[in-house]
């Protein structure tokens, strides 16, 4: 009771939009290390957090549109693989749909929203400012309450002992399946990214870390980013720089 | 007016702390940012209009217009905005006016929004991020900490440092800002980075192999082995390139995710992939 009270909470904060929020608890890694805290292991929490967090590097909410809800695939992946005693694939097999439905949430939350501009129209039409900026800190989060606390509440609460049955009665097979698809799904993380980055002219650098990571086996990514900024140093001091050339 | 009405230090520096957490509180489809704007703007008319109540009503109608933008690199708009309400409430016929507070905001949130966007999200963010969740993987809980630190205190520095040089440079800065090559330059400076980086997370992240074997009489012959000798790691680029194609022919990442999960589940439950 206190642990899915507890995750209600997280939920609320998790789903609040702001950066203090963004980045404190809704980014699946450090959601993972909170659930993790609540059920007594924040470290598996986080290891699980963060390996749901890879399938979402490209994750880019532009307009309020979203491929698959981040939200919930950090906080209730992490839930589910903590009470099912998931492999760490298997926990991101199961996170990726769960962000699915939690899409559904996103976006039942931003058509309600809507009906907070249309009251600060009448406060604004009386010049009440101090009415608009209370609404603007209430009403976001008066209904991540009630669409996302209360859920997970609820999810908390009663779905731990079926996710464990759920679990032990998949086949193997099924668990091989499922391990093969969270190993499989962070390419489609990394394929947001490159359709987000693509520029034709930046096409040898995309090789060149992949080979050089592929051949050599070397994945330190602190190492690439060094290398890669020393690259670009070079190149834009020679006059590299996209299409258009020696631009001042 | 008689007397100018000029907004201290504190003033901006109380507006610019507002956007940075306030900009997404009630974000929503109808009017998106509209809200935030409204809250920024609204202790800034009060002092702008101390004893004009029409005036306050107006400017609370005027900034409640649909508005979006990228909150961060895009915090130079509103920034903008306060001093051109500073400028219009000090000289109601100096040539700015409502409508064209509005015009600017309205021309600007779109290009600012790709720039915040292309910079933050899909360039800054996943590059440091990938670096700490690495870590967070090994079970390292304080990466995940690291990363909440960076990220706060590089999303209020940067906001706070765009809305206060949009409010000191006002309604000409963002045309200075997009001119000259600089934010070009940054840009390809850091996809540079970002896509150097990238190739070599589709390695790191992306861990599926072939794992078929065939049972010769007298040897056994192992497809993924000799597949990763010809070309390491070809399954995960393969894959990642699959999904970056089917996108780009205009799929929905949700058909994307079913594909994928399909291949996957098929291929590990069958014993082909691992």
């Amino acid at each position: 009771m206190v642990q899915a009270l507890l995750m209600a909470l997280l939920a609320l904060l998790n789903g609040i939009q702001g950066p203090l929020h963004w980045y404190m608890f809704r980014e699946p890694v450090m959601a993972g290390f909170w659930v993790g805290l609540i059920y007594g292991d924040p470290v598996q929490g986080t290891i699980i957090g963060a390996t749901i967090n890879v399938s979402y590097l490209g994750w880019i909410s532009a307009g309020g549109a979203n491929a698959s809800d981040l939200y919930w695939a950090g906080l209730l992946g992490t839930f589910v693989a903590i009470k099912g005693g998931m492999s760490l694939d298997t926990a991101v097999a199961f996170a990726v749909p769960i962000g699915l439905l939690g899409n559904y949430v996103h976006v039942a939350y931003m058509t309600l929203a809507s009906v907070w501009p249309t009251r600060m129209d009448q406060l604004a039409a009386k010049g009440d400012w101090k009415g608009i900026r209370r609404l603007q800190l209430m009403g976001g989060p008066a209904l991540v309450l009630v669409l996302r606390a209360l859920p997970v509440f609820l999810i908390a609460l009663f779905g731990g002992d079926l996710i464990q049955i759920f679990i032990d009665a998949l086949p193997v097979w099924a668990m091989n399946g499922l391990a093969a698809v969270g190993k499989l799904l962070p390419a489609l993380g990394m394929s947001m990214l490159l359709k987000f980055m693509f520029k034709k002219e930046l096409l040898p650098f995309f090789a060149l870390g992949f080979v050089i990571a592929a051949y050599t086996g070397m994945t330190d990514l602190l190492m690439f980013a060094c290398v890669g900024v020393c690259l670009a140093a070079i190149l834009i001091k020679m006059g590299f720089c996209g299409e258009e050339k020696g631009v001042v | 007016m008689a007397e100018k009405k000029t907004l201290t230090k504190k003033d901006i520096k109380k507006a610019a702390l507002t956007w940075h957490a306030t900009s997404h509180l009630t974000y929503n489809y109808q009017r998106l940012q509209a809200g935030a704007m409204a809250t920024v703007m609204g202790p800034i008319f009060a002092k702008l209009y101390p004893d004009k109540p029409e005036k306050i009503k107006e400017g609370c109608e005027r900034q409640m217009l649909y508005f979006n933008t990228e909150p961060r690199v895009g915090a130079i708009i509103p920034g903008m905005t306060v001093a051109l309400e500073e400028a219009y409430a000090n000289d109601p016929e100096g040539g700015v006016d409502g409508n064209l507070i509005t015009e600017i905001k309205t021309a600007l949130m779109g290009p600012m929004a790709g720039i915040g966007d292309t910079v933050w999200a899909g360039l800054i963010k996943p590059i440091i991020l990938s670096i700490t969740l690495a870590w967070a993987m090994q079970g390292y809980v304080a990466s995940a900490w690291l990363y909440f630190l960076i990220f706060f205190c590089f999303d209020l520095g940067l906001t706070y440092y765009m809305f206060t040089r949009g409010y000191k440079l006002g309604a000409d800065s963002v045309d200075r800002f997009l001119e000259g090559g600089f934010v070009k330059t940054v840009t390809t400076a850091i996809g540079i980075v970002g896509m150097f980086c990238l190739g070599a997370m589709i390695v790191k992240y992306v861990g599926i192999k072939a794992v078929l074997t065939l049972e010769m009489t007298t040897t056994t012959l192992d497809f993924g082995e000799i597949l990763n000798k010809i070309v390491p790691s070809f399954l995960p680029l393969a894959m990642t390139l699959l999904s970056y194609w089917m996108q780009v022919k205009g799929k929905k990442v949700t058909t994307v995710l079913l594909v994928l999960f399909v291949i996957g589940f098929v291929g590990g439950a069958v014993g082909f992939l691992g």
